[in-house]
């Protein structure tokens, strides 16, 4: 919501995310310049934070929300790349439709942008590291990833509002609200996003290979499985 | 890829009338503010534009189609070359 943060927090998150943002086109500027086949999927990645942030859905707790969309940018391409994939959505909600606002893009940039993906890029590499399953990886890095967002927004509307009691009184306040409206959504959000990789990797692969998102020894794995 | 984007842009359009009457988790944050400082809070700016709820959901859907329409692309483009191939 526009004005929503107060002064100093609002200038705080802009400075915390500037950098990562700028970091974020500086990468994706030598990555598509190295690697043009990587286009494609950087659209689908964007593409699809376009989608699942624009749906508004009910959750158990008789109130509605968004999910991020961002998990798969960072499982394919990791959090600075998605943080500017963000923004761009960011930018789009806060003048087209007030929600959010220009004030607020540093802190909706760093927790939905960078934080968030953070926790997914490394959710799916630890997942993977780990050998376990695939597609579960990336259910979980994308579930984690809409969590982590709206875990780190209740911690900034908690440090910005903080209750007579603390911030960690304020921070259980938030957490109340946005943690079983996001619970359902979270799943939901993992299960399409371990869908979309399957076709992404049952039709690109080789891009995957080359981003280091799967190693060949597991495209040829789930090869033998499939036929 | 036309397909996609006007099948993402309905779906968002429909799934929004679904939750029309349901608060929003952010308005709820809102209320949670005004309840910690003991009086009702408001934001020191406000939005140049709001739209109403109408034009929310359609825009909203337009932002579904917008994404809709490139992963169309994408799908439309890797089944053109998977025809192609066989």
């Amino acid at each position: 919501m526009e004005g929503f943060l107060p002064h100093p927090w609002w200038e705080i998150w802009f400075a915390l995310s500037l950098p990562v943002v700028a970091y974020g086109v500086h990468v994706m500027g030598k990555l598509v310049k190295a690697r043009r086949e990587t286009l494609p999927l950087l659209a689908v990645s964007g593409a699809f934070v376009f989608v699942l942030s624009s749906l508004k859905l009910p959750s158990v707790s008789g109130s509605c929300s968004h999910p991020t969309g961002t998990g798969l940018g960072s499982i394919l391409f990791g959090p600075g790349i998605t943080s500017v994939l963000t923004i761009i959505v960011l930018v789009y909600q806060a003048l087209f439709l007030a929600h959010g606002g220009l004030t607020t893009l540093g802190a909706n940039v760093f927790s939905m942008g960078i934080a968030g993906p953070l926790v997914g890029y490394v959710a799916y590499k630890g997942a993977t590291k780990a050998g376990l399953n695939l597609y579960f990886a990336v259910f979980m890095a994308a579930a984690l990833a809409d969590l982590a967002t709206y875990v780190v927004t209740a911690l900034q509307l908690a440090l910005a509002f903080p209750a007579a009691t603390g911030v960690l009184t304020s921070f259980k306040a938030f957490m109340a609200i946005f943690a079983v409206t996001q619970i359902p959504l979270a799943i939901v959000e993992g299960a399409v996003t371990s869908l979309m990789f399957k076709y992404i990797l049952h039709s690109r692969s080789d891009v995957l290979v080359k981003l280091n998102v799967v190693s060949l020894k597991a495209v040829q794995k789930l090869r033998e499985v499939s036929v | 890829m036309l397909i996609f984007g006007l099948l993402f842009g309905a779906t968002a359009f429909v799934a929004s009338a679904g939750v029309q009457g349901l608060t929003g988790s952010d308005d709820k944050a809102a209320g949670v503010v005004s309840s910690l400082s003991g009086e009702s809070y408001h934001p020191w700016l406000d939005s140049l534009w709001h739209p109403n709820s109408e034009e929310e959901r359609l825009l909203f859907s337009l932002q579904a189609g917008i994404g809709g329409l490139l992963l169309g692309y994408f799908f439309d483009s890797r089944n053109g070359k998977k025809t192609t191939r066989e």
